[in-house]
């Protein structure tokens, strides 16, 4: 394991910000970090980090606990904070210099690498203007320059894509696909669920301080779906199909709404083939079939009850 | 010295530093010493003369030419300095004309309130006096005539005015000096805010805390912060040292290197209260605010901008406990005697004030995160 957390705990005065937090990430894998406002996504990231000290509990990243050799292992980690942390008063190859010198580059090898990084954020060019004159997307993409610099194993990316239009975002999401492929492993939070979905090999859901659910995607939304719904726009109404679909085996609801025949059936049941023959029967035809698929937002709202984006009240610094 | 290296280049990339740091300081000094602002006439000084011969009163007009002397009896001296009246008395003993024709030491009194900057030329102008009537009461062999026309003389070649300092300057000048210094305090306490404003704003906008993230630590971010603004600021007092010294060519004292001594423990002393402001402010609005509202009543009260003595006794006690006060009182004692062992004490006072403002900057153990 590349990164492990084993009953991590934070408080702040009375207030548990993370909760005996368990969680194991391999090496290689993008592993994405879901959690409504106050879920203690933050505080665990800080603690990762050597941002926030805990209470309990141990972080080993690479196999070695980070308080024992913070400096050697600090040196391995990137992060990319949610704000965009960068000077003004420098110039992005002077920005990313000054992070590069940090983690112990020098000479040559610092020139090569800030020229790397600069041209895989996809700067090359603007290297000498100063992040003020830069749009949104300019300066998350220098913000995940500063972070990529010293080419970290772990990288820690948190909300990269806030705010930014969607070519600084298919840009970044491409970085991060390519930054997996040549070995990094990433921990990604991000309050967009279709960029989680995509991105990330295994996805843990945090709520209250703790990990309430973890794995792929797939294996998060099978946990709380057992039906599917199938919505079809019918050509002609017909009234006396839906009791011949309720006789269905696996069929558990049928209803139509003006031509609009809804169909809830068990889920991988395979019943699409035997309800448009039941339809082709009853001298009707299929203008659209839509199966609805289980969304990771369903997942999160069924877990948390709350929605990511507009829930709680803000998290502990 | 990753972290000072980028100060230095943020700093001096901005103009407005360059001007605080540079330019400010030199141009305050030439514009109030040149308009005479810093108050050095504005003292009034005691004569209580119990010998009463022509040499006390060529001494009393010594004295008229430089301050305000108010002739009085011993008894209202106790009063006179508890009402400000006066800031200084100088009590010439009977007998004391006998002392100076036969050679010896005579007896003058001093009281006041406390040693300050502003007596010091006065100080130093009647010792000088006494130490010429001394030697021409020496030559005259005690004869009163051959002495007096022997002061006489000295009288018309402007001899009267003799100062104790080996390179021949004037009261006025050494007063000048410790003025200038007063000025450059003043703006290193602005830049002393300035830092901490630096501080907060790599809080606000997070760069502090990446940088906190990589294996660099706090105290080493802190070490590299505070050896760069000590740098900068001794870059601005030896700015005002070679502007004042040789384009504006004024007299900073009998031993310069001693006197930049004291301006460097107090850059340490400003230092330390722009660690102390940054820790515990939470904005860098905040310390702006809080700039106006402390640095100019520390210059006012340190008696940086005028003589302590012209404000009221309750104002000069609770100057007491600002570190102004000692600076200037460590810089008049400096620019005197030329000796940093002279100002020992002021100067362990101001290390005091570096110590208590440092420990306000680091008392509070939190998370970096917070």
């Amino acid at each position: 394991m590349l990164l492990e957390l084993e009953s991590l705990v934070k408080r702040y005065q009375d207030h548990l910000a993370v909760d005996h937090l368990n969680l194991k990430i391999k090496e290689g894998e993008i592993m994405g970090l879901l959690g409504p406002n106050g879920a203690g996504k933050t505080t665990t990231l800080n603690m990762i980090t050597g941002l926030a000290k805990k209470d309990a509990g141990i972080i080993r990243i690479f196999g070695e606990e980070l308080h024992l050799n913070s400096r050697e292992v600090k040196g391995k980690i990137g992060v990319v904070p949610q704000e965009i942390a960068v000077f003004d008063d420098l110039t992005a190859e002077e920005n990313v210099t000054f992070f590069g010198k940090l983690y112990g580059l020098r000479g040559s090898l610092l020139r090569e690498r800030v020229k790397e990084a600069l041209a895989f954020s996809g700067l090359t060019g603007h290297e000498k203007q100063f992040p003020k004159k830069y749009s949104g997307g300019m300066k998350r993409r220098l913000n995940i320059a500063c972070a990529i610099v010293h080419q970290p194993r772990l990288l820690i990316m948190d909300e990269p894509t806030v705010g930014i239009d969607p070519q600084s975002r298919s840009h970044i999401l491409e970085s991060v696909r390519t930054l997996q492929q040549k070995g990094t492993t990433i921990l990604y939070t991000s309050h967009y669920m279709e960029e989680v979905d995509d991105l990330c090999s295994r996805i843990a859901i945090m709520d209250q301080g703790r990990i309430i659910a973890q794995g792929t995607s797939e294996e998060l939304k099978s946990m709380i779906s057992s039906e599917e719904r199938i919505d079809i726009i019918l050509s002609e109404i017909n009234y006396s199909l839906v009791d011949e679909m309720k006789r269905l085996p696996g069929v558990l609801e049928c209803h139509l709404e003006g031509k609009k025949l809804t169909v809830l059936v068990q889920k991988d049941s395979g019943l699409i083939g035997k309800i448009s023959q039941i339809i082709g029967r009853f001298d009707s035809e299929i203008r659209s079939l839509q199966v609805e698929k289980i969304t990771l937002e369903n997942v999160f709202l069924t877990l948390t009850g709350k929605s990511l984006r507009d829930s709680g009240t803000g998290e502990q610094p | 010295m990753i972290v000072s290296g980028t100060i230095f280049r943020r700093l001096f990339r901005n103009k407005l530093s360059l001007l605080l740091v540079l330019v400010i300081p030199p141009v305050m000094i030439s514009l109030l010493l040149g308009l005479g602002m810093t108050g050095s006439d504005a003292m009034n000084v005691g004569l209580v003369d119990q010998d009463q011969t022509p040499l006390t009163r060529q001494l009393e007009e010594m004295l008229r030419d430089q301050v305000l002397v108010i002739s009085m009896k011993e008894e209202a001296v106790r009063g006179a300095l508890a009402r400000s009246q006066v800031s200084m008395v100088l009590v010439v003993e009977k007998g004391f004309t006998g002392d100076v024709l036969a050679g010896r030491q005579p007896e003058v009194y001093r009281y006041s309130i406390e040693e300050s900057n502003l007596s010091m030329p006065v100080r130093m102008a009647a010792e000088g006096f006494i130490a010429t009537a001394r030697s021409q009461g020496l030559a005259a062999q005690g004869d009163e005539n051959v002495f007096y026309q022997r002061m006489d003389a000295l009288r018309q070649t402007q001899m009267q005015v003799v100062v104790a300092q080996a390179d021949g300057t004037s009261p006025q000048q050494a007063w000048d000096a410790v003025s200038a210094m007063g000025i450059l305090g003043m703006n290193m306490l602005f830049l002393s805010f300035y830092a901490a404003m630096y501080l907060l704003k790599d809080r606000e906008n997070r760069t502090f805390h990446r940088a906190m993230i990589t294996p660099l630590t706090q105290r080493s971010y802190l070490f590299q912060m505070i050896t760069c603004f000590i740098v900068i600021m001794l870059i601005q007092v030896a700015g005002v040292f070679v502007v004042s010294r040789w384009l504006m060519e004024m007299y900073l004292g009998v031993n310069m290197t001693a006197l930049f001594g004291v301006m460097m423990v107090f850059a340490v002393v400003c230092i330390s209260l722009g660690v102390a402001v940054a820790a515990n402010v939470k904005s860098t609005r905040h310390a702006g605010t809080l700039s106006s509202l402390l640095v100019t009543p520390m210059a006012m009260l340190g008696g940086l901008l005028w003589p302590r003595e012209i404000m009221p006794e309750v104002l000069q006690h609770v100057g007491l406990f600002l570190p102004t006060t000692w600076m200037m009182q460590a810089a008049g004692k400096v620019v005197e005697t030329g000796r940093l062992v002279d100002a020992t004490w002021e100067l362990i006072i101001l290390m005091l004030f570096a110590l208590v403002f440092f420990l306000l900057g680091g008392w509070r153990r939190v998370d970096i995160s917070s």
